[in-house]
């Protein structure tokens, strides 16, 4: 893998464009040769009203236009192509390269980016940087090509129509500051659409209960205020365009009426202001974009500013104090409520870490899973509330591993004792399951149960559960349990599991009571725990009651 | 077609906008004016030319000719944007009244039969009418007037020099006409690439989403490859996609010389002996490229538009064909409710394609009076949530008959599908479940959604914070914006349970969550079901002992059917079910 986003904004762009050199090359030929071919267009313009004075109408080559026609077309879709080239392939590979950092990182590194902001990152903010690398840096290249050129052949004609173009460029700069200036309105009509869209949302979500307390009126005076303020923005923002976009044609008068006196003044001919028109509307073209180049650059800035925030988390060191190199896993110590504890575990059979709600369970076999890690460990962790992708079962148990052989057996056998066979007819048609956009088409339960066999089928020494069965029932909860105890397949594997259930610590082998602040509070066998005096014999009994 | 072509017509007017509909005409009139004068002004500023001397007077009536310009785009303009803005918050506002009225109850004929999801209800509200904004933004709206002033212009030549003006007509009519037909091929490559956007967008989303929770199993870079695939192909979609728009446009760049060629081509017809004509034909063929440029994009933009707005309006004559609420429906709360019953035969969940189900309620009833305590408890799977989704009437069960009865009226009774005897229900019922929702809005507004005066509220507010301490603790204030993503499952409970408490329904349905509640909470919950037991009766599906210990009757569910009525006591000693339920959440 290349890295390419380990640098500052500007080597960014330099490290880029050396990487495609020849493409810009031949980009930045194309623009010269295109400019070069249009500014002959003004002198062939003049040049027909000059041959209609003289009488001399016969000695025009048509050929030459059409030549001319040719080589603009050429040209100019080259010039495009080459620019866009590389900026569309810079962005795949973008792409590709934070998505596998993205992979590859301990998700706490990037724990304060919402799902939503890595949606934003890998698809607009990279989509911002493309934007700037294609298009403003096209559009600089021909604003200063076009420069090049077309300002001496205006020199060589008559210097005096140089200041004749003063009306125009004024016009044009007038234009994109008023462009720049409405631009933050932009912005907020955007943040005011979203203000919406979450409003309907919202309301969908609620619809049952919005309907319940009849209160539809209410609603609907919100929804006109949401939208309201948002059409108000579109408004606001709409009046830069208003009174800018029309500008330019002024500008466009303005020169020419300007030359036009140049003309009178000097007393020359009229086809000297058809050659400066002609000038006119060339320049026109690359000068229209200058707003956008602002608007783009600060964009891509902006966007790359965005992108190493994410890359300087995804790089933060994470090696912690506690980290510490295990042999085996009986004994590891682990941070927990601001002190250090000693987490005794047995291996290859059931830990059960419980307490109450709050008391830091998840944190704590979180912990487990991170030192696993860290002594790269073979383990699966599956957290309390799994994500599916969307796609079929199969593929969220295997994550593109070819299903076959054993692991396929196993598969099988878990999703008919997991109760989950009664989502299809066949349990190959379980498997070819679409579970959709975020496993919508399965309930929660299910889903979870879905990540458990997940973890099953991972050939992992390690297994860890975060509050595995908390959405089965009692009966449902013993037949898994039974299953995969019985399961030669999975003897050698440890498990972890936090829990809150008497029925739960029941089937384990080794129970962790933990309390807030406390940290561990007992620890011990179940035969230890559960069937003589104890704190957790106890507090079962306590929840008895 | 007619009677569609009249409703289109309603919605993109809108009343009280005759003064906006006069000056952007004004504009267009206008602009077509300036335009017929433009070719002539121009002539003539080179005639002045061709003679040696030009007049000032001349030069001011070009001035003034760009000024006019600008100023009749300003207007017109100013005046589509406002337009938009009104029209569009007319649209919206009318679809989602339209949407919201309707019922989304699961039943039978027109329930439930095609509730639009919600992916649509966003797209069909906001997106669609999201073209005509971008109809505004890339001046879409500009071609009418730039036509409108191009047209002119060419009819005024065609008097000057009638054979080069015809030529030129043709010409660019031709032109028009290739840049639309090819843009309609290209409309192929976007909507491809448009494809390959959405395909990138939902997979992107999907895998960063599982990032964090696979990142913990082996997973053979299941989210880099698979994004891979999505990356290619978009990228393949928009190369393509890039040759063909940059040699599209490289095309409309190349006009200029080609129409100058014709105008070689037609000298010899056109007899033009003077500069001046030159001049002014070739003024009009540069002003009049870059509308003829843009015309291809302008028009997928307003065909854009139409399309959104077809959808909107087919959206709302759908939606009225679905069972909904009658607008500014005065349905009151009525105040002397005695007592409700209600009888399910049997109910079974409508059969979606080859799923089969089994699970039915059968002869499942419930009579109660105002003021009493019912609790509903029962394994999952027994039925219980579906029974009380049947007494919200988010189930409609056709074999069921609901009565309420009153002391004073008329009693209010229905059977499953009929909208309006379930609307008058309805209103007599509020429900507090997981389903119901929290609002994003002030906690007062979450509590009243609006309904009664800011004294009503205040009063209420007053008195259940005496009562229930939790509120005091919880240290929220009603004008505080509310983030239900901060709210646990329990608090979001107690906000809509004071919601019911405080609109005050004749009955209440509660649905308890099963854990995750702390003590304080529970208690402050609690203390709410008593409070709201005052006024109404209380039905409650059961998860804790302690909230149905004093329930005037316990209704037990076992596979779909009723197992036992009875109270707390009467249960306990001689209902197996109940024994099991009371034993297993004492365990858990």
């Amino acid at each position: 893998m290349i890295s390419r986003l380990h640098r500052k904004f500007i080597p960014w762009v330099v490290a880029h464009s050396f990487e495609y050199w020849y493409y810009y090359i031949g980009a930045l030929v194309c623009l010269y040769y295109l400019h070069h071919f249009q500014s002959i267009l003004p002198g062939l313009a003049k040049d027909l009203g000059d041959k209609v004075m003289s009488d001399q109408l016969k000695d025009i080559e048509l050929s030459k236009f059409f030549y001319l026609a040719f080589a603009i077309l050429f040209f100019r879709t080259f010039s495009r192509l080459l620019f866009f080239y590389p900026a569309r392939v810079q962005q795949k590979n973008l792409r590709l390269e934070i998505m596998q950092r993205l992979e590859n990182a301990l998700p706490k590194t990037y724990s304060s980016f919402s799902d939503g902001d890595l949606f934003q990152t890998i698809v607009n903010d990279f989509n911002r940087l493309r934007g700037f690398i294609g298009f403003a840096l096209l559009q600089v290249g021909n604003i200063i090509i076009a420069a090049i050129i077309f300002i001496p052949k205006i020199q060589e004609f008559n210097e005096a129509f140089l200041i004749a173009f003063t009306p125009l460029v004024a016009c044009v700069v007038l234009f994109s500051v008023l462009v720049v200036v409405f631009q933050p309105f932009a912005r907020k009509n955007m943040d005011a659409y979203a203000d919406v869209q979450n409003f309907v949302i919202e309301s969908y979500s609620a619809k049952k209960t919005i309907k319940n307390f009849h209160s539809e009126n209410s609603f609907y005076q919100l929804f006109r205020q949401y939208s309201g303020v948002e059409l108000r923005y579109f408004f606001i923002s709409s009046l830069g365009r208003v009174f800018s976009f029309p500008l330019v044609k002024l500008g466009v008068g303005a020169s020419l009426i300007w030359a036009a006196l140049i003309v009178k003044e000097q007393g020359l001919s009229g086809t000297d202001l058809i050659f400066f028109s002609g000038f006119l509307y060339l320049i026109l073209e690359p000068l229209l974009f200058l707003s956008w180049i602002g608007i783009v650059t600060s964009q891509g800035y902006a966007a790359w500013g965005r992108i190493k925030k994410l890359i300087r988390s995804l790089e933060q060191n994470t090696v912690e104090s506690w980290y510490k190199k295990y042999e085996d896993f009986q004994k590891i110590e682990l941070p927990f409520w601001g002190k250090t504890v000693d987490l005794e575990i047995r291996p290859k059979s059931w830990n059960v870490v419980i307490g109450d709600t709050g008391s830091g369970k998840s944190y704590l076999i979180d912990k487990v899973a991170e030192i696993l890690r860290h002594n790269k460990a073979s383990y699966s962790y599956i957290k309390q509330e799994p994500y599916l992708y969307n796609d079929t079962i199969a593929e969220n148990i295997f994550l593109g591993e070819p299903a076959k052989g054993e692991k396929l057996d196993l598969a099988k056998k878990c999703l008919v004792e997991f109760g989950l066979n009664l989502l299809a007819p066949t349990v190959d048609e379980v498997l070819a399951l679409e579970v959709g956009e975020n496993g919508k088409k399965v309930s929660g339960g299910q889903a979870k149960r879905i990540a458990l066999i997940r973890s099953l089928v991972a050939d992992v020494d390690y297994i860890i559960w975060d509050d595995p069965f908390s959405s089965v029932d009692l009966i449902l909860e013993q037949q898994i349990i039974k299953v995969l105890k019985k399961d030669e397949r999975l003897k050698n594997k440890t498990f972890i599991l936090t829990s809150h259930r008497f029925s739960t610590v029941k089937a384990s082998d080794w129970i962790v009571f933990i309390e807030q602040n406390l940290g561990i509070k007992e620890v011990g066998s179940k035969a230890e725990l559960l069937e003589k005096e104890s704190l957790t014999s106890e507090y079962f009994k306590k929840q008895m009651v | 077609m007619n009677i569609l072509k009249n409703k289109w017509f309603d919605y993109i007017y809108i009343p009280n906008s005759k003064l906006l509909i006069f000056f952007i005409l004004l504009a267009l009139v206008a602009a077509s004016v300036l335009g017929y004068y433009t070719p002539i002004i121009v002539s003539e500023l080179y005639d002045g030319f061709d003679e040696g001397d030009i007049i000032m007077p001349i030069i001011y009536a070009l001035g003034g000719l760009y000024v006019g310009e600008y100023l009749a785009s300003v207007v017109y303009q100013l005046g589509i944007s406002r337009y938009v803005q009104k029209l569009l918050q007319h649209i919206r506002s009318k679809s989602y009244k339209k949407w919201i009225l309707t019922y989304d109850s699961i039943g039978k004929g027109k329930f439930g039969s095609h509730n639009y999801p919600m992916g649509e209800v966003i797209a069909r509200i906001l997106n669609d009418t999201e073209a005509v904004i971008e109809m505004v933004s890339s001046g879409s709206f500009k071609i009418f007037i730039d036509f409108a002033f191009i047209i002119s212009s060419l009819i005024s030549f065609v008097r000057l020099n009638t054979v080069s003006g015809v030529a030129l007509i043709i010409a660019e009519v031709l032109v028009c006409a290739a840049l639309i037909i090819g843009s309609k091929q290209m409309g192929k490559v976007y909507m491809a690439v448009r494809k390959s956007t959405g395909h990138l967008n939902r997979s992107v989303a999907n895998l960063s989403a599982g990032l964090r929770h696979t990142f913990h199993t082996p997973n053979d870079s299941f989210a880099s490859k698979k994004s891979k695939t999505a990356f290619e192909d978009f990228l393949k979609k928009q190369l393509t996609a890039n040759i063909w728009d940059a040699s599209y446009f490289a095309i409309a760049e190349s006009l200029f010389p080609i129409l100058l060629a014709l105008l070689v081509i037609v000298f010899p017809y056109s007899n033009i002996v003077e500069m001046a004509i030159i001049a002014a034909i070739i003024d009009l063929i540069q002003r009049s490229i870059t509308p003829i440029k843009e015309i291809a994009s302008k028009i997928s933009g307003i065909q854009r538009a139409k399309t959104g707005m077809d959808r909107i309006l087919e959206f709302n004559e759908d939606l009225e064909t679905l069972p909904h609420s009658e607008e500014g429906e005065d349905l009151k709360t009525i105040e002397d409710f005695k007592s409700l019953s209600i009888d399910v035969e049997s109910f079974t969940y409508p059969v979606k394609g080859e799923e089969s189900s089994s699970f039915e309620l059968k002869n499942v009833g419930l009579h109660a009076k105002s003021g009493e305590l019912v609790g509903i408890v029962g394994m999952s799977g027994s039925g219980k949530s579906t029974f009380l989704k049947i007494l919200s009437t988010d189930i409609l069960a056709s074999n069921s008959l609901i009565k309420i009865e009153r002391t004073d009226h008329p009693n209010i009774e229905f059977r499953g599908d009929n909208v309006e005897g379930m609307s008058m229900y309805k209103r007599q019922v509020s429900i507090v479940s997981q389903d119901s929702h929290v609002f994003s809005e002030s906690l007062k507004f979450n509590i009243t959604f609006d309904i009664g005066t800011e004294e009503e509220f205040q009063k209420f507010w007053g008195d259940v914070k005496e009562r229930i301490p939790y509120l005091e603790k919880w240290g929220i204030d009603p004008d505080e914006v509310v983030k239900p993503n901060d709210l646990s499952m329990g608090q979001k409970q107690l906000i809509s349970a004071l919601r019911s408490c405080y609109l005050k329904k004749p009955i209440v349905l509660f649905d308890e969550i099963s854990s995750g509640l702390d003590s304080e909470l529970e208690e402050a919950l609690r203390k709410l079901v008593l409070l709201i037991q005052r006024n109404s009766l209380t039905v409650i599906v059961a998860h804790r002992v302690e909230t149905i210990v004093k329930a005037g009757q316990i209704l037990v569910l076992k596979d779909g059917k009723l197992d036992g009525v009875g109270t707390h006591r009467e249960l306990l000693e001689k209902n197996a079910t109940y024994q099991e339920f009371i034993s297993q959440v004492r365990m858990s």
